[in-house]
């Protein structure tokens, strides 16, 4: 039994070098901040009032009933028709944040990958909660 | 019969671990961010961790079942494919509209992935029954 639970240990143990041989070569690649948060509160993208640059990742049917006041639609299925308009009302201040229907959506995640690796922008960040954290905010935007 | 047939599911398990850990070391953010999307672990210091370190497990453990018929890897293997298909099966009961991350880019849609973890923890557990005999051994001392 002894020898059993070493070999246990061994085997986590081995595990365990390279894994933190991988972790020092990002270190020193300077390519840790990919680990950074690419979700934000509603509060915090609030703070930046005028220059988030909100883009509705939900169907458009979605989009055309309801949306952020200034949200711009982009999702999937029509990237590259929308893609030019965000791309218009973009500018070099301007933060973007990307919304789905809810905490459990995937597209905003998915559209700002594609942001970041596709179109180049690099400040783009997911709203916690999507649609539905602004829709339960009880005005906090509205002050 | 017995025999062939626990030699080829070693096989099989051991090699998919090797894929899935190889896919996973190879893009430890994507991984970090499959981990956070769970919504299980939020402490980052700890899903950072587990992005480097599961993938690495999984490529031991895969390499030991694969070598040599490792009991050590099979508890191994038994404990992480229980973990994963808990997780899975409760972000489909939260309704998660998520991709597992378990073959990294090349991962299916949820209810796929867990019916290769559900049959993987089945393929597991016959190697525990076809080795019953050892197990009795290793229990002894």
């Amino acid at each position: 039994m002894v020898l059993f639970l070493r070999k246990i240990v061994l085997l986590l143990l081995l595990a365990g070098i390279p894994a933190g041989g991988s972790a020092v070569l990002m270190v020193t690649r300077g390519n840790w901040g990919a680990f950074a948060d690419r979700q934000i509160s509603l509060q915090d993208a609030l703070q930046w009032k005028e220059r988030v640059l909100w883009v509705d990742a939900r169907p458009e049917v979605d989009y055309a009933k309801d949306h952020i006041p200034g949200a711009l639609s982009l999702n999937e299925d029509d990237w590259g028709g929308l893609l030019p308009g965000l791309v218009q009302a973009w500018s070099p201040d301007r933060v973007i944040v990307v919304y789905c229907s809810s905490r459990s959506c995937q597209a905003s995640e998915e559209v700002a990958n594609r942001l970041r690796e596709e179109a180049g922008f690099t400040s783009v960040y997911v709203l916690r909660g999507g649609w539905e954290t602004w829709q339960n905010s009880k005005g906090i935007h509205l002050k | 019969m017995r025999t062939t047939a626990s030699f080829v599911i070693r096989l099989a398990i051991g090699i998919t671990f090797l894929y899935a850990g190889v896919i996973k070391a190879l893009a430890p953010v994507d991984f970090f961010h499959s981990i956070l999307k769970y919504d299980l672990v939020s402490w980052r210091p700890l899903v950072i961790s587990m992005a480097f370190y599961l993938p690495w497990l999984e490529i031991v453990c895969g390499a030991a079942l694969v070598l040599k018929q490792s009991h050590a890897a099979l508890v191994l293997l038994l404990a992480m494919t229980s973990v994963f298909t808990a997780a899975i099966a409760s972000a489909m009961i939260r309704g998660l509209d998520i991709s597992c991350g378990c073959f990294g880019h090349a991962s299916h849609g949820m209810p796929v992935e867990l019916g290769i973890d559900i049959a993987i923890l089945g393929g597991l557990l016959f190697l525990f029954w076809a080795r019953k005999e050892q197990w009795r051994s290793v229990a002894a001392f």
